[in-house]
């Protein structure tokens, strides 16, 4: 038997590797996308003929995979990590049967016949599934993964090379007892989902368990799929000899031998266990996520190494981890947002709640802060959601809240007007696969109206994710979100600005910044907030003003001293001048309604709002984006209309309009021509004027979404 | 550099932060989270609702979010009340009808006073009461035929329960019931003869067993009852027989 040894020492993370930012990547198409975990889709001419019918730009499977990363080659099809994890008799079918070497191949052989069949069906990339983490078995039984091992050679054709010297036990994420991690705890002796099995996650620092990664995907690549999702991308909370061997040569390439006995107690400290916030457990997690970054990209090379172009990795975990997007994800090519719970479920769109009698309460769901964060890094990642009427929601609330064919355009709106290249999941289900038809066939004949371009704003948010590890209280990320409702409730093209993108030539271009509850801020971010006010900006500060800087030291003066009264703080709301510019300290933010447009517009005695005239309670939730071709006087805006009631009693959209914008476009002074476009309607002409430097365009209505592409003369 | 301060007028009456202030006459017990307060404002001249913003703990900054929904479920007005801070909100005499003012404090905590606008708090099984402190004494109308009823009580916070006192019209305590109410529980009363088609009152307190304290406490009428609590007897009768009475005229 031949035995790998693989070096234990890996490349080395890219420690420093906070230098210049990289050059901003610009927007893409919007694309169209739908999930699959079915279990029969080879050899089934339906199912190629059902997809014929509307194929998505991107069609994401379960394990229809030759080797799944779990258990090795089996019988089993489709699902994703809990699916078909057991055999006879604890389950009606062999599911984790282990395939037979010729198995394998005919497996292989109806594989390949399925990527192609979906190729010429129209879908462009076909993605299968694998975790980062997860195997399953027993050990002592050398059941599921650990027999597959114990027959690895039997699979030579399959150019797995040679099987891994150490036995997978030794792969498992530790904590700093040395006990195994588990991700998905459980009671007894096994996990119910892989009885009588027992589901363990692995380190993604191992080389073995990096090793069988590149040989799983190598094997999904020669079957002619387009790349893999990758569930659990972000999970990894290992103490192993591996890591901490890695973490030293990371925490060493960060700080000088001084700068770690000053900041961490130590020249050699230690892995953080996370009880305390703080910067050493922010390095313990900017460690991990530049090592899972490591693990994607090994995932990358190994699909391109065999088909000799761009893999495509589209993890998983961007819900609610913004410092996960910023720090591992950015260099992947999408990442998914699931986001599958959430007060009146997670579909974008109107809900209309029966409260008592006849009345109803309206509420929103909009997954714009997603979208925009991502968009907003300017990387290579792409945004997609997943959304939900919830998890074991109720009938009565279930109907509430599912999608229909209104609220589907209205998903694939929103991807498409605030992704800057986004996606929005669907279903198969053939009514509304028409629906994303419409909507793929619009954003690839219109291809350039979403193309190279970079956002354009008046305000913009500080976002700053890493804030999550450093004082670790969850405010900052809530009064974001809180932001975000006011400012697209009133109107305002805004952005999100992360730490790195603070400084002096970036705040110049925008008539209003918000420091939403920050209570870290480093030294040179301070002093570009300083000259940007100092310059005639705005600055709204909620909360306590930051008192530490970026490594959690106290400075003698708190970040924002020049700017801000200490006596002001006290006050719900205070206003001071600065040089030529204002700076609006307030308590908190309100969660609905758009204050803090008021306050801006207040203190820059102009109105910043993009829609002009009455506003109403259903008018503010009309949402407004737009993006700029670099160096050119061509704009294009995007209206989306969210008064779309979701439920399965499909109510239609209540039609906005005329709505009259008002918009601020840079390097257009003359009447400007203006062309407006809905995928699921007509083109049209429309006039635009200039009156008081800004650009009036007037449209007539709106059902859901509408582009107008504004080209200055 | 100089730094030219002008702190913005509050323009709103403030209380005391950290406190929660003794409950008025006919005050709503402590809200937390979203609750409903039906409101019938009788077509006359224009009054007004007080609301009242409290922090429960530092650690909180949600302020209280309100939105008044007209009888066609529109939008009429829609607003924030600072925490420590005591609004009046204007409710318009016209339309007439049923609206319903949706009071949204968060993690804080919220009081209102209709200041005599008749009106009851929702308390159905979608569209739940969620106290906290305990509740002094809310009046429901039990319809005329109505043999047996429920009240449904969850208090899922650990050490926390709730002990129940449901009064017949006379004020007699009919059901006593104490727990900590971890997981959704319901609270039998059987009506006795007689006490059909009349107000009767529930109240929730500290249960008498040690180690329990009553905070939040989630709490609807099931289908048998209108599904309104009010705090005062007579607007009890007034919403509790908007549907008719008896128990074919019951609400969905
Ligand atoms: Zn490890």
């Amino acid at each position: 038997m031949r035995i790998l040894i693989l070096p234990i020492l890996l490349l080395v993370l890219p420690a420093a590797a906070i230098g210049d930012p990289p050059e901003p990547v610009l927007t893409k198409a919007p694309f169209t996308y739908i999930l699959d975990y079915g279990p029969d889709h080879i050899r089934s001419p339906a199912y190629l003929e059902t997809i014929s019918q509307g194929p998505p730009t991107l069609l994401h499977l379960g394990k229809d995979v030759p080797f799944t990363h779990n258990w090795g080659p089996i019988q089993a099809l489709g699902g994703e990590n809990q699916a078909y994890g057991r055999r006879k008799p604890y389950a009606d079918q062999d599911y984790i049967r282990r395939l037979s070497p010729e198995e394998t191949g005919q497996r292989i052989t109806d594989l390949k016949k399925l990527a192609d069949g979906l190729h010429k069906a129209g879908v462009t990339w076909v993605t299968p599934y694998i975790c980062s983490m997860t195997i399953g078995g027993h050990p002592e039984r050398r059941a599921g993964f650990w027999e597959f091992l114990d027959h690895w050679d039997e699979y030579r054709p399959f150019d797995l090379g040679s099987r891994p010297a150490t036995d997978p036990i030794q792969w498992l994420q530790v904590a700093p007892d040395g006990k195994p991690v588990f991700f998905y705890t459980f009671e007894g002796d096994f996990y119910p989902a892989y009885e009588p099995n027992i589901r363990y996650a692995v380190c993604q620092n191992r080389p073995e368990w990096r090793y069988w990664t590149e040989k799983i995907v190598e094997n999904i690549a020669r079957c002619g799929f387009d790349g893999v999702f990758v569930d659990n991308a972000g999970s990894l909370r290992c103490h192993c000899g591996v890591c901490r061997e890695k973490w030293q040569t990371w925490i060493q390439g960060r700080y000088t031998a001084d700068e770690r006995q000053r900041l961490f107690g130590s020249e050699s400290p230690e892995m953080s266990d996370g009880k305390q916030p703080g910067l050493l457990w922010a390095e313990t997690c900017r460690f991990r996520c530049a090592s899972l970054a490591e693990h994607l990209k090994a995932i990358a090379d190994a699909g391109r190494r065999i088909t000799g172009k761009p893999f495509v990795v589209f993890p998983n975990g961007g819900e609610k981890r913004p410092e996960h997007i910023l720090h591992i994800y950015p260099e992947a090519d999408l990442i998914m947002f699931e986001r599958s719970v959430g007060p009146h479920g997670t579909h974008p769109g109107m809900v209309l709640r029966p409260v008592v009698e006849d009345i109803r309460v309206k509420k929103y769901n909009d997954n714009v802060f997603e979208y925009k964060f991502v968009q907003c890094l300017r990387r290579k990642v792409r945004p997609i959601l997943l959304t939900r009427p919830g998890y074991n929601v109720p009938t009565s609330e279930r109907k509430l809240l599912e999608m229909n064919l209104a609220s589907a355009a209205l998903g694939n709106a929103e991807a498409a007007a605030f992704g800057g290249g986004g996606g929005f999941l669907q279903r198969v289900d053939p009514e509304l696969m028409q629906v994303q038809k419409q909507f793929r066939d619009f954003f690839e004949r219109h291809a350039a109206l979403y193309e190279g371009l970079n956002s354009h704003a008046d305000a913009a948010v500080v976002v700053l994710p890493d804030l999550a590890w450093l004082d670790g209280n969850g405010r900052h990320p809530l009064e974001v979100r809180k932001a975000t409702g006011n400012l697209l409730d009133g109107h305002v093209l805004f952005d999100y600005l992360i730490a790195d993108q603070v400084t002096a030539e970036n705040l110049a271009r925008y008539a209003a910044v918000v420091l939403p509850r920050v209570s870290h801020l480093a030294a040179n971010q301070a002093e570009a907030l300083r000259r940007y006010v100092e310059a005639g900006g705005v600055l709204v500060v909620t909360g306590t003003p930051p008192e530490f800087n970026e490594k959690g030291e106290r400075p003698a003066r708190p970040p924002l001293a020049d700017l801000i009264d200490p006596a002001t703080t006290a006050k719900p709301l205070a206003t001071s001048q600065v040089g030529k510019g204002t700076t609006v300290v307030a308590a908190a933010l309100p969660a609905e309604g758009a204050k803090l447009v008021e306050w801006i517009e207040g203190a820059a005695g102009r109105q910043v709002s993009a829609i002009a005239g009455p506003e109403t309670p259903a008018r503010s939730k009309v949402r407004v984006n737009v993006f700029r071709q670099p160096g050119k006087a061509r704009y294009v805006v995007h209206m989306v209309n969210y008064n779309v009631p979701l439920g399965v009693e499909d109510r239609g959209p209540e039609v906005q309009g005329p709505i009259e914008l008002s918009l601020r476009l840079p390097g257009i002074t003359s009447a400007p021509k203006a062309r407006c476009y809905d995928p699921q309607g007509r083109e049209s002409e429309i006039s635009a004027q200039v009156r008081d430097g800004k650009i009036r365009l007037a449209i007539p209505e709106l059902r859901i979404y509408k582009v107008v592409e504004v080209v200055g003369s | 550099m100089t730094i030219h301060a002008s702190v913005v007028p509050v323009v709103f009456l403030a209380l005391a932060a950290h406190t929660l202030s003794p409950q008025a006459a006919d005050e709503s017990p402590v809200l937390r989270k979203a609750n409903y307060l039906a409101i019938l404002p009788g077509g006359g001249p224009q009054r007004q609702v007080s609301l009242k913003a409290q922090q429960v703990s530092p650690a909180y900054s949600d302020a209280l979010n309100f939105t008044l929904i007209g009888p066609d479920s529109s939008t009429i007005t829609a607003g924030e009340v600072l925490l420590g801070e005591e609004r009046l909100l204007s409710i318009p005499g016209k339309p007439e009808g049923l609206h319903v003012l949706e009071l949204d404090s968060g993690w804080n905590a919220c009081r209102v006073d209709p200041r005599g606008i008749p009106s009851a708090m929702v308390a159905r099984e979608t569209v739940p009461l969620h106290t906290a402190r305990g509740a002094k004494q809310l009046f429901f109308y039990v319809p005329r035929g109505c043999k047996q009823f429920s009240v449904w009580l969850v208090a899922d916070a650990p050490r926390e329960g709730a002990r129940i006192e449901i009064a017949g019209p006379d004020g007699g305590k009919v059901v006593e019931e104490e727990g900590d109410y971890d997981k959704p529980q319901r609270v039998r009363a059987t009506v006795p003869a007689g006490c059909d088609g009349k107000v009767w009152s529930l109240a929730l307190v500290k249960p008498k067993a040690g180690g329990l304290n009553v905070d939040d406490v989630v709490l609807w009428l099931d289908p048998a009852l209108p599904p309104y609590l009010s705090m005062r007897e007579d607007w009890a009768l007034t919403f509790g027989k908007r549907k008719g009475d008896g128990v074919n005229g019951v609400l969905e």
